[in-house]
Order: structure tokens, then C-alpha cells, then sequence
């Protein structure tokens, strides 16, 4: 009986845990905020009048290949070879751009898909920035799904100065998922660090919110990082804030039924229809400073789109933000869509463009 | 609750696959004894051909994974028993079956399965250190030849990952140590280490650690229960992962 007891309370107690270590809420703050820092390290004493924020989803090193989420082709693994090509390439628009903070999105630092290579320590090896803090977005063992296996992706505030008081601030799970789907899917956060630059101190936070809820998710996650702003704010604290929102502006001519969506309808991965969120922005809109103005938005919305998942399309919606509380300088937010707007063919590098902006330090 | 009956069939399935189900037989040189039977509820169907013959294969996993092991004592050598063990698997139709889109794709759909045949062949010697306690050494190979094209990736779950590992690297020799007792009239145990050499592409040792116990209700029945570890080499760097094992076994 003593024997049977065991088993009960030994399979139990390790049933209860998290086997696959998928839950990163049950990390520290420490094991879910990563710090990184460059294999050289180097400081620049003259601090410039204004930083060069940007904010880039690179699509974990993905370049554009035609993964099954896209409904293109069914890809779900890399070779060392394609992620070594692909990010070669990422590095070197990310040198051109030299941003002084940059946001990353689907970063990934050992995931099968992109052959473990750690994109982070390869992009800060690379550049010209010293220090990142990183926060997963998803993270699991093994995923027992559409040959995923094991993965590690996020979100990476990088920096040329320095960083400190990271936390991963998770965001709501997406509810109309099964519990063993929402189990291994991604768990969405607020990553944020403080960016210290002379004497003055910025909180520079990174997001990404769900692609495909449509139980309203998404709305609560945007409320969940208004609340995290409104709060700093109200601080009287600097804050940048930038990422992959995967949501449109309010004013946009074309909210649904994209020319890009090659998905099924009724797919996990079909494109959602924008039409119920067209004003939800306004939240962020109407209370901080945005890289992209609205005004410049409404009069031709194409120059700022940043997302398509058809390599021989173009960018055909708007879905990455940068907003402060501070100053941005006027006419300086840009997205990299083309040779034309920054000199690269970003298109072949990611289903985002990266947007960019300068901040007034002084 | 979903949750936790998946994560329970997962578990079983390890069991399945690696873990033994009778400490007498199967990590000892011993066989079991002829005319009998052992199937577990999620162990393998063992039958005594022979007082020293023992053919096993599970009639579960069959189905998907067609096998079947024999495990031959041999006559004693320099005072300590001694069998070997020999077990051929077609992988091929598990494998594909695992290639698929959406939940239960451990494989991308898009993955080239060959025909696939895994030998394994292994030695075992033990050596009855008292009435209550056998040391067992143990050391085999793992070969799979594959005939046709191929794009198979690896299956890089802990323990799933030294046993798949021959089938894009050919060879993977492995070697072992177990100790198996008795603690009281009803319960006994087994622990059992044994490191896996992993050679080509990813290479590297891989070291697993098996503490299980029986519970003996009657000469028909015991209750297994145990945890396995393995730590070692996989192909994003050093890793530890630790499961429960588990099985109800049935002799007759």
C-alpha cells in the first residue's frame, strides 16, 4: 500500500508541474527578463541630442520563406545555413538603420525551427549595441504540433546603453483556447527595461499582442500595456514604447479580406478582419506621441504599411507602432519599405518592415 | 483536464517505450521462466518460449511500430549469467504517421520518411551479489539502415531523442549498470544507469538514470512505479529533464 501511495503522490506531484516547462510566469522575474550583453562591449561617451529608436518584427530569422502559418507552403524547419543567410541580411539593415534601442520581435534564441541559433547574441555580436534583455513569448521543450519540437522565441529590447529593472510583464491568454492548446501556445508579454543614458532615464517597452483571437484577447492585452504606460506616465517617468501591436490605425481604407491571405477560412491562421477594431488604437493615439502621425496616416496610408505574408506582394497593412510620452522630432518616423525609404530591399527580409523614429533626448 | 489526461498518455508512452516492466527479466540476465507471461498495461507481452528464451514485443505500439526482441541466456561465463537481447523495429509507418500538420505533428508534414530498420542487439552479464541484491552490466549498439531518399529531422525530446538518434546517424553504442533488490517481501527495486554515445552530426554522451519500484500484490500482479533522468547532449546544448514512470503488470 505504502508502494501504491508513492506512485500516486510521485505521478501527481510531477503531473501538477509544468513537463514541457511552457509556463514562463512560473519563472522569476530574473529567468523571464534574460540578460544579454554584447562579446564586445563599447561605449560611446558623446551622447547625441536625440536617440534612433526602431522597432522590427524579423519573423525569427525566417527571411521569406513560406511557412505553414502563411498558408503559401508548408515550411516549418530551417537549416543552419538559410538562418545564417537570413540574418546576415538582418544585421545588415539593422547597421544601416543604427538604432540606439531597438524592439524586436519573434526573436528566437534555441528553437528547431531556425536550427538553435541564438538570433540575439548573433544580432549584439554584430552591431553596434551592447546590452539586451529578452522575454519569451514562447517557450516550450517540445511542442507536439506541426513539427515545431522545441522552441524559444520573443521579444528583445536591445540597447547601446545601459539596461536595468527588466521585467517580462505577461499579457492575457488568449481564453476560447482548449487548455492543452493554450498550454503550448504563446504566452504574450510586456517586456520593459530601463534604458539609463547620461543622467536621464527612459523606459523603453516592447509587445507583441495575439495575431489570431477573436474572443477579444487582443483588446484586453492592448488595455493591459494602456494601464502599464498610463502608469509610468503618471509617474512623471520617460517612456518609449514599440512593437508588433497586429493591430490597424484608425482611418484605414482597407481593414479585411487582404490581398495576402492565402489561409482557408475557418484556419487557425486565417487573417482576421479589422472592421470591430478600427478605433482601437485611438487609445494610444490620442494620449502619447507616435512615430507615424495620424494626420500623415489618413492622407495616404500605404506609405506606412509594415506587414504582408506574400513575398511577392507588398506591404499591405500597418501593424508596428513606436509611441512615447516624451518628444519625437518632427517628420523623422519612417517605415523601411523599400530602397526608396531606407536604402534596403526589406521585403526579402522579414513579413515586417521595421519603423523607425528619432526621439528628442535633450 | 484535457491537459492532464494527454499529459498522462505522454507519460505511459514513455514508459512504453523505455521503461521495463519486470525487474527479474528485463535489466538482469535473467529470463523469465518458460510457459510464463507478462503484459503490462502499457509494457510490453513477454512469453517464456523457454526456461532461457523470452521473446517480447508491445502489442500496442506494434500496431503503428511493428517489433519484436529476443533475449537468449546464455550459459554462464567466468561465474556471471549472461544473455543478450535482440530486437528489430520498423520505425517507417510510426514515423510517417508522426508527420503531420496540426496537433500530434512531432514531424514537419513535409518530412521524407525512408524505409527504416532499427537492430538492436545488446549483452548483458549479472552477477548475484547476495539473496537480496544482482549488479547487471550491460552494453549494446543501436543500427538503423534506411534505404531511400530522406530529410528526417531529429526528435529532440530527452529520452525519445537517444533512441531516434541512429536513424539519421546509423550507429549509437550505449552502456549500462543496474542494480536490482530486494527491499521487503513486496517491494522491490531497480536502479539503473545507462549512457548513450552519440556520434556524427550532433555528437555527444547522453546519461540516463531509472530508480524504480514494484509492488508486488501477488505472483500476477505488481504495481511499477518510478522516475526516470537523462542529461546530456542534445543539439541545442546540455539538458536534464526528469518523468515519472509508471505501469501495472500482469503475470500468468
Amino acid at each position: 500500500m505504502k508502494a501504491y501511495l508513492l506512485f500516486i503522490i510521485l505521478a501527481f506531484s510531477l503531473l501538477s508541474c509544468d513537463p514541457f516547462n511552457n509556463i514562463i510566469e512560473n519563472e522569476t522575474n530574473k529567468d523571464a527578463a534574460i540578460y544579454f550583453t554584447a562579446s564586445d562591449i563599447n561605449i560611446e561617451n558623446n551622447i547625441a541630442d536625440t536617440l534612433n529608436i526602431v522597432t522590427w518584427n524579423i519573423k525569427f530569422g525566417g527571411g521569406r520563406i513560406d511557412f505553414f502559418f502563411d498558408c503559401y507552403d508548408d515550411r516549418v524547419l530551417m537549416t543552419k545555413e538559410e538562418v545564417m543567410t537570413n540574418m546576415e541580411a538582418v544585421v545588415k539593415k539593422i547597421t544601416n538603420m543604427n538604432p540606439d534601442i531597438l524592439f524586436l520581435q519573434e526573436i528566437d534564441i534555441d528553437s528547431k525551427r531556425s536550427a538553435y541559433v541564438d538570433q540575439l547574441q548573433y544580432i549584439l555580436d554584430n552591431t553596434g549595441f551592447n546590452y539586451a534583455y529578452y522575454g519569451s513569448q514562447w517557450k516550450s521543450d517540445y511542442v507536439p504540433s506541426d513539427g515545431i519540437g522545441r522552441v524559444n522565441s520573443g521579444n528583445a529590447i536591445l540597447s547601446k546603453y545601459e539596461l536595468s529593472n527588466a521585467e517580462r510583464i505577461p499579457l492575457s491568454l488568449i481564453d476560447e483556447q482548449a487548455g492543452i492548446v493554450q498550454y503550448f501556445y504563446l504566452r504574450r508579454n510586456l517586456l520593459k527595461a530601463d534604458v539609463k543614458i547620461g543622467d536621464k532615464t527612459i523606459i523603453a517597452l516592447n509587445t507583441h499582442t495575439s495575431a489570431y483571437s477573436t474572443d477579444g484577447t487582443k483588446i484586453n492585452q492592448l488595455n493591459e500595456i494602456k494601464t502599464e504606460v498610463d502608469l509610468i506616465d503618471s509617474e512623471g517617468k520617460d517612456f518609449i514604447l514599440g512593437g508588433d501591436f497586429n493591430t490597424i490605425p484608425p482611418n484605414s481604407a482597407i481593414y479585411e479580406n487582404f490581398d495576402d491571405d492565402k489561409c482557408a477560412d475557418g484556419s487557425d491562421f486565417e487573417s482576421q478582419s479589422f472592421k470591430e477594431e478600427l478605433t482601437t488604437m485611438k487609445m494610444f493615439i490620442d494620449n502619447y506621441q507616435i512615430a507615424i502621425p495620424q494626420a500623415k496616416y489618413d492622407l495616404d496610408n500605404s506609405k506606412y504599411f509594415s506587414f504582408t505574408s506574400d513575398k511577392d506582394g507588398f506591404w499591405n497593412r500597418k501593424l508596428d507602432y513606436i509611441f512615447t510620452n516624451g518628444n519625437f522630432v518632427t517628420n523623422t518616423g519612417m517605415v523601411h519599405q523599400d530602397v526608396s525609404t531606407g536604402g534596403f530591399n526589406t521585403m526579402v527580409l522579414s513579413d515586417h518592415a521595421p519603423v523607425s523614429v528619432k526621439y528628442v533626448l535633450k | 483536464m484535457k491537459f492532464k489526461i494527454f499529459i498522462i498518455i505522454s507519460i505511459f508512452s514513455i514508459n512504453i517505450s523505455f521503461a521495463q516492466s519486470d525487474v527479474w527479466s528485463d535489466n538482469t540476465a535473467n529470463t523469465i521462466e518458460k510457459g510464463r507471461k507478462e503484459i503490462g498495461l502499457f509494457g510490453p507481452l513477454k512469453i517464456g518460449l523457454r526456461d532461457s528464451l523470452e521473446i517480447s514485443a508491445n502489442p500496442i505500439w506494434f500496431i503503428v511500430m511493428p517489433h519484436i526482441a529476443i533475449k537468449k541466456q546464455w550459459n554462464s561465463l567466468i561465474g556471471l549469467q549472461f544473455a543478450s537481447k535482440h530486437k528489430i523495429t520498423y520505425p517507417t509507418l510510426f514515423l510517417r504517421a508522426l508527420s503531420r500538420n496540426g496537433t500530434g505533428g512531432i514531424l514537419p508534414s513535409t518530412s521524407i520518411i525512408p524505409q527504416l530498420f532499427k537492430l538492436n542487439n545488446s549483452i548483458i552479464l549479472s552477477k548475484e551479489i547476495n539473496e537480496r541484491l544482482t549488479l547487471s552490466f550491460n552494453a549494446g549498439l543501436d543500427l538503423s539502415i534506411g534505404f531511400g531518399e530522406s530529410n528526417l529531422s531529429d526528435i529532440e525530446f530527452h529520452f525519445a531523442y537517444p533512441r531516434v538518434y541512429s536513424f539519421n546517424n546509423l550507429l549509437v553504442p550505449y552502456a549500462g549498470i543496474t542494480f536490482t533488490g530486494i527491499a521487503t517481501e513486496k517491494i522491490h527495486y531497480n536502479y539503473n544507469l545507462n549512457t548513450f554515445i552519440l556520434t556524427g552530426d550532433n555528437s555527444g554522451i547522453i546519461v540516463e538514470q531509472q530508480l524504480k519500484f514494484d509492488y508486488c500484490l501477488s505472483q500476477k500482479v505488481k504495481i511499477v512505479a518510478g522516475i526516470i533522468s537523462s542529461y546530456g547532449d542534445y543539439p541545442y546544448g546540455k539538458d536534464f529533464g526528469v518523468f515519472p514512470v509508471a505501469d501495472i503488470v500482469f503475470g500468468f
